[in-house]
């Protein structure tokens, strides 16, 4: 058996060279990594769909396609999916197939667990999408009871998929924790470790503590439906506050678990392509965790005209602030790593500088909302959606993407087409911000979130938003069209095809079974750009043409 | 090594903040100061709130927008000039220069934003503990949300109403409470925002600036009916707000001597109980989506459910909802009404909706 060879045969095997071993129980983490992204990817088209149902229902004031519970169903499936199960697999697939690479492991701590954590993902969306069959849940992801206990079974449904979700998530949590800090090859230390992994740790250690609260909350909604508990019901003593104090305990640092993984991979991205090191190595590593402890600080800010106690808001409001400090050192520090570089416009870098420019919209957004006298009037509008996708798309997607386009070639030795990938970039970005952006207007203008009708005085904010949806949709394709055909017919990569610093890139493209066939040799952080040469770089050609993008 | 460098060499120096650097850093910093006090002086987002409270957040939101402005122009400005100064060109295989940190710099970038932060923090605590701060000549308004209509209650004067009338320039604590689920009372033009939560009273202060008519909009997903559970908030000066309170009051008292008619009364219980919301009638000016149109219902009623005459029909359709859903319409019309309606009132809307041919 040499390190290239599948263990296995039957329903449970160790790595992926045919198409049958990513159907089965595997325990490659680099199987598993793209049994995630594949699954986290058609959630994404999914979501994107509903979405799509939601921008069509709103193009017109008084549309009649969705309306009443079937356009509250549409919209709780909407975020539910698009949180659940795109974002936050998208990341944890993405850090399985590279964390290990990265830091010289040959797999995950615990393989089985790695895969029992995707198994239980899978039970979770089709519970999602069959609670959907029945009717579905219509109260929003947030699904505040009472409405949330009043509602048809699909909130029931909806419930068990998240706890199923939610385990998901914890056991790959430890996984990530332990293989960080265990299994990272002789010499690296902490601070010689990527920055993705930094995030991938704090990341960690955020759903380590918040998400066993969300599984408890959901069991408390789950015993008042199912066996008429009165946890959240006034008339049986229950409090409908205590379920937004539980769920926003956990949904806050959730936001954390959806961007910090994010920050890590343009950590990553940037680096490469502006053939620098990254700028502050150390405070972006600190700020991450400064980010994990400071996330479970701030849930109440969504809570500010709850009619929550009136002082504790202040407090609140300050650790709210204070929490931009850390994400701001990061954004410095990224701008501060393109400086003087030689930057590459490769799709990647596109991604991760678009990146940098709609993030920082979120984040200022999220100034104007942790201040509470300004929330009392945005709190529930438009204007949350609006910030709420600067973070998520034009964070969490952004970043996604920016890391899809350099992991490519390592994950399936093929490169992708930059011209079809500049034309997803530039279709995202455009129907991006044509979508977003007029929704901080009008929810300014007082159009509430979660409603599918509007006064006609807000027809064109609307109308914008719906033509910038379409783009985003049409922009999809390219991307489609070009990861199914550079798989067969992409230029191929070889071991490092953007001459970049990190272990990951010192194997062949994909890598073999077991990742390293000879211990790997860690020279220094992989940021050494400019310092010393690219490890085992002799005899590599220069960068294929294809690649060569923006110039 | 084939490739040429692919690594700086030792010794190489290049400025790294040559003049070019530090020219566009200064233009970079005016127009952030410039563009930043310009959109923060003319605020073209939010201005002209009708309530006082809301005028101090509208002035707290321009703050909130110029320091914004500043450092979206700072950020994208940098972004931009490197994206234009630091491209590589297309033969050009070196690397860039290798800097790894600067600690000046460091603490500058993460000191600052935490000063601004903390500024923003106390300004913002100021102006909420003015905009809640009561007025001793306060009036009461109970407000009540319910799936999907907004019920007012004036306690100094006995009298209950659908939309809220308050007077001109003097302050009014609402006393906000649900009789279901969760909804938020909002008035956007006034900035005021605060959820209605069963079991719990949560106020709000308002003092009107300007007479108007505006509109009162649920801002918290409450149901099938959320999107139009809206009421309005009328101010007129005192005076007038007294002569509509007499008014009120002389209707109320002249209902309890002598019954309307059968037509008016059953339009006032149609808009009372909310079936507007959610049923279209023309004959009660209602224009709700959400369930099916009740126009003609009296010619239709007896066709629907067979077994049931049209009487029967339309009162089991109020009381117990659930036995018969239209085709295509959610199931969402609350359950409550035996319990929420006396049996006169039940008769008198049956004995209307009868008439609606």
């Amino acid at each position: 058996m040499t390190a290239d060879t599948v263990v296995g045969t039957g329903l449970v095997r160790h790595g992926g060279r045919k198409f049958s071993d990513y159907l089965i129980f595997n325990t490659d983490h680099k199987v598993i990594g793209i049994q995630y992204l594949v699954l986290a990817f058609v959630f994404f088209l999914f979501g994107g769909a509903l979405a799509g149902l939601i921008r069509a229902q709103l193009a017109t004031p008084d549309a009649q396609l969705l309306t009443g519970s079937s356009y509250n169903v549409t919209l709780t499936l909407h975020g539910t999916v698009m949180i659940f199960l795109w974002i936050i697999p998208a990341f944890v697939g993405a850090a399985n197939y590279v964390v290990p690479l990265m830091i010289g492991a040959n797999d995950m701590a615990f393989p089985r667990l790695n895969a029992v954590s995707f198994w239980l993902l899978v039970p979770g969306g089709l519970l999602m999408l069959v609670s959907f069959a029945v009717g579905g849940a219509e109260s929003g992801w947030t699904a505040y009871p009472p409405l949330s206990v009043t509602t048809p079974i699909g909130q029931t449904l909806w419930a068990l998929a998240l706890q199923f979700i939610g385990f998901s998530s914890i056991f790959g949590a430890i996984n990530f924790l332990v293989t960080i800090f265990n299994l990272r090859a002789p010499g690296m230390g902490l601070t010689q470790m990527p920055l993705l992994a930094w995030a991938v740790a704090a990341t960690s250690i955020i759903i380590l503590l918040g998400t066993p609260v969300l599984s408890g909350a959901l069991l408390m909604l789950i015993l008042q439906r199912w066996l008429g508990a009165q946890f959240f019901t006034p008339a049986g003593g229950g409090n409908p506050l205590l379920w937004q104090n539980l769920f926003w305990f956990y949904s806050h640092p959730a936001v954390y678990i959806m961007i910090l993984p994010g920050f890590g991979i343009i950590s990553e991205v940037l680096p490469i392509f502006a053939r620098k090191p990254i700028f502050g190595y150390k405070l972006i590593a600190f700020s991450s965790m400064a980010i994990a402890v400071f996330g479970f600080l701030v849930w109440a800010h969504h809570m500010f005209t709850s009619g929550m106690d009136p002082f504790l808001r202040v407090p609140f409001m300050v650790t709210s602030m204070i929490i931009a400090v850390p994400t701001g050192v990061k954004i410095f520090s990224w701008l501060a790593t393109i400086w003087a570089g030689k930057l590459r416009f490769t799709t990647s870098m596109m991604f991760g500088l678009a990146f940098i420019s709609m993030f920082v919209i979120g984040g200022l957004s999220g100034i104007f909302l942790a201040s509470v006298p300004i929330d009392i009037h945005v709190q529930d509008t438009y204007f949350v959606v609006a910030h709420l996708h600067y973070v998520l798309f034009g964070g969490s997607v952004m970043s996604i993407f920016a890391g899809l386009y350099l992991w490519f070639p390592k994950i399936t030795g093929r490169m992708l087409d930059e011209r079809l990938g500049r034309l997803h970039f530039w279709l995202t970005f455009m129907g991006f911000n044509l979508t977003f952006f007029p929704q901080h207007l009008a929810g300014l203008q007082g159009m509430p979130r979660r409603v599918y009708t509007y006064p006609p005085e807000l027809w064109a904010l609307n109308l914008l938003s719906s033509i910038g949806a379409f783009l985003m949709a049409i922009a999809v394709l390219p991307f489609l069209y070009n990861a199914l055909r550079s798989l067969v017919a992409g230029k191929v990569a070889g071991p490092n095809p953007w001459r970049a610093f990190g272990l990951e890139w010192t194997v062949s493209s994909p890598p073999p079974v077991h990742n390293f066939p000879t211990p790997p040799v860690v020279e220094g952080d992989p940021y050494g750009y400019g310092e010393r040469p690219l490890p085992g770089t002799t005899g590599v050609a220069a960068p294929a043409p294809g690649m060569a993008g923006g110039e | 090594m084939s490739h040429p460098t692919n690594h700086r060499p030792a010794g190489s120096n290049v400025p790294v903040f040559d003049n070019t650097g530090k020219m566009a850093a200064i233009i970079i910093g005016v127009t952030a100061v410039v563009a930043g006090s310009v959109m923060g002086a003319a605020n073209p987002f939010l201005s002209n709130a009708t309530s006082s409270q809301g005028a101090q957040i509208d002035t707290l939101f321009s703050l909130f927008v110029g320091i914004a402005t500043a450092i979206f122009i700072i950020v994208q400005g940098f972004l931009l000039f490197s994206i234009v100064r630091f491209a590589r060109a297309p033969e050009d295989e070196e690397d860039g220069v290798p800097l790894r940190g600067n600690t000046k710099l460091e603490v500058f970038w993460t000191a600052v934003p935490a000063l601004i932060v903390v500024i923003l923090s106390v300004l913002s605590y100021r102006v909420l503990a003015d905009i809640e701060r009561p007025h001793p000549d306060q009036m009461v308004v109970e407000v009540t949300g319910r799936q999907y209509a907004w019920e007012f209650y004036y306690p100094d004067y006995d009298l209950k109403t659908a939309e809220l009338h308050i007077p001109l320039g003097r302050q009014v604590l609402l006393k906000i409470t649900s009789a279901d689920v969760n909804h938020a009372f909002w008035v956007p033009q006034m900035r005021i925002k605060k959820d209605a939560v069963g079991g719990k009273i949560t106020t709000v202060n308002i003092t009107a600036t300007a007479p108007g008519v505006y509109p009162i909009v649920c801002a918290e997903l409450c149901g099938a009916g959320h999107a139009v559970m809206r009421s309005q908030v009328v101010v007129e000066a005192e005076p007038t707000f007294q002569i509509w309170v007499q008014a009120q009051l002389g209707a109320k008292q002249r209902a309890a001597a002598m019954p309307p008619d059968p037509k008016t009364l059953g339009r006032q219980l149609y808009n009372q109980y909310g079936c507007n919301a959610c049923h279209k009638l023309a004959d009660a000016a209602a224009v709700g989506v959400v369930g099916p149109a009740l126009d003609g219902i009296g010619s239709r009623a007896a066709d629907i459910v067979p077994g049931q005459s049209a009487e029967e029909y339309i009162r089991t359709a109020i009381i117990r909802p659930m036995d018969f859903i239209t085709p295509n319409y959610p199931p969402v019309m609350p359950g409550d009404y035996a319990q929420r309606m006396s049996q006169a009132d039940l008769e008198a809307l049956v004995q209307y909706l009868l008439e609606q041919k």
